[in-house]
């Protein structure tokens, strides 16, 4: 049996809503695009900073500093910028303690729906790291934890997310940085389900879920 | 990405900085919503309701509006945590295979234009989150989550953007009675195999759970591979420091199969360890 290996399955919503078609026949809608600066869930939290969304003129926002407690997460000249087609974000100087990740300048844009990551002089536990990786680079962090570099999906409604820096440390820490989206359609309209559908036929099928790849972690489970 | 439209209307803002182990802002009206399909203009109170797309025919119900700070303070969909006022799932059964992945945190209400009850994060012990999907109605679907109770469940509005959706082909399922797997390709059976599953005591919980995650746990040595599900013992609160998380894994030799001898966990043989760590995150386990 062979599966198709895709990173993070970039998935469609056609299964659930039977978009495809009918979204192209619906006729031109307003993009929206939208970036932030950082972003963190886990032990550590950090919402989206700065973060902007726009369908139209262009929004820019910028924050001096973010920090973590005891500096476990740093990054300085935070930036985020969309317009109807493009974002892009970036930060300077960012630190993560627990991966032993430095970078002094972090970028992701997006445009029509093509993406770039950059990332200058980054570091990993004293290694350096491709200032331009490929799309979806992961790399093993020591001690536990994935780096995703140049992190590339595309959304449901066909827009794209490029983000610069994805990290997972100790399992449970996620810390985004320098993520932007573009492309993405306003105001979805979906068409209707098939009469008596209860969500158990989808057409046309969605694509195969990925093969997952096993992570270094901790759980005692009940064995 | 939707953010409230009234943080889009603020210029910059200057330094920030962290309190505490969670990371607040101190500006007022900050209303950076990280995780919130924020579609509805609603306040909180009665579901909205307001016609879709044209000729459509379909009376769409939007979620509720949750605000940052409630957001924050809903548990969290994992394995370490328990979600008491979510709706539990009663069937057990095949579904479609259907799966989905949060692109970012999102709010479980339960019910279309019901109560939040939850929070799904974007990734379960360090493998992303996939949650099967078990009904649908218009653009919610009701997922089970991996936290405690064993069959809790919650409905996720899908806004564009707000999670990918890929469909298992597989299923797997335990017939605890008989100690035996089975995984099923699309409904045909591709392996079976006589496993060990829980002691009289501490049974492996019957239900419909979901392989929630992927593990190389260098902590123990039991098994090369462990696949935690959805569900938990439900005789042990903790187990081993843990939340008492049931996984399927395997053993170093074949003494278990045919026996109950588990603390709750599934034990399995190596070929059929092999065949289930190929299965995608969110397939269905169903434990008879």
């Amino acid at each position: 049996m062979l599966q198709k290996r895709t990173a993070w399955a970039a998935g469609t919503l056609t299964a659930l809503f039977m978009a495809s078609s009918a979204l192209a026949a619906q006729g031109a809608e307003d993009a929206t695009s939208s970036a932030f600066g950082i972003s963190a869930t886990g032990p550590v939290t950090i919402e989206p900073t700065p973060a902007v969304t726009s369908s139209d003129e262009k929004k820019q926002r910028s924050v001096a500093t973010v920090a973590a407690p005891a500096g476990s997460i740093s990054a300085q000249a935070l930036n985020a910028k969309a317009t109807q087609d493009t974002s892009s974000s970036s930060v300077v100087d960012l630190q993560v303690q627990a991966a032993q990740l430095t970078a002094s300048a972090v970028r992701a844009e997006c445009s029509d729906g093509e993406g770039t990551a950059s990332i200058a002089n980054v570091q990993l536990a004293g290694e350096t790291l491709d200032a331009s990786p490929p799309p979806n680079t992961e790399i093993s962090v020591p001690g536990g934890g994935t780096l995703v570099l140049n992190k590339q999906t595309e959304n449901a409604d066909g827009s794209l997310t490029v983000t610069a820096v994805h990290l997972v440390v100790e399992g449970t820490q996620t810390i985004e940085v320098a993520s932007a989206t573009c492309g993405q359609p306003v105001g979805e309209t979906t068409p209707p389900p098939p009469p008596g559908d209860g969500g158990e036929t989808p057409q046309p099928p969605p694509a195969d879920a990925p093969r997952p790849t096993p992570v270094p972690g901790h759980l005692p489970v009940t064995h | 990405m939707s953010f409230s439209s009234a943080s889009d209307r603020k210029k910059s803002e200057s330094a920030v900085a962290a309190r505490g182990s969670g990371f607040r802002f101190p500006q007022r009206g900050l209303h950076v919503l990280a995780a919130v399909a924020l579609l509805a203009s609603g306040a909180c109170g009665a579901p909205q309701a307001h016609p879709s797309a044209p000729n459509s025919g379909v009376v769409e119900v939007a979620p509720k509006t949750v605000d940052a700070d409630a957001f924050g303070r809903l548990p969290v969909a994992d394995t370490f945590g328990a979600v008491p006022d979510a709706p539990l799932d009663a069937e057990v059964r095949s579904t479609n295979g259907i799966v989905l992945h949060p692109h970012r945190e999102l709010p479980v209400f339960d019910g279309p234009g019901g109560r939040p009850v939850a929070r799904i994060p974007v990734m379960q012990i360090g493998s992303p989150t996939w949650l099967p999907v078990v009904a649908r109605h218009d653009k919610w679907a009701k997922v089970l989550l991996p936290a405690r109770p064993n069959g809790a469940a919650g409905w996720v509005f899908l806004a564009p953007s707000d999670a990918a959706v890929a469909r298992s082909a597989f299923e797997v399922h335990v017939e605890t009675e008989s100690f035996q797997l089975f995984v099923t390709e699309n409904g045909k059976e591709i392996g079976r195999w006589t496993v060990g599953v829980g002691k009289p005591v501490t049974p492996t919980p019957k239900g419909r759970t979901f392989i929630m995650a992927s593990l190389q746990d260098a902590r123990q040595t039991f098994s090369p591979l462990i696949l935690p599900l959805g569900a938990h013992s439900n005789t042990y609160a903790s187990f081993g420091g843990g939340p008492g998380t049931v996984a399927l894994h395997g053993w170093p030799d074949p003494s278990p199969f045919g026996t109950p001898s588990s603390d709750g966990c599934i034990r399995v043989p190596d070929d059929a360890l092999s065949l289930l760590s190929t299965l995608p995150l969110g397939t269905l386990v169903l434990i008879h």
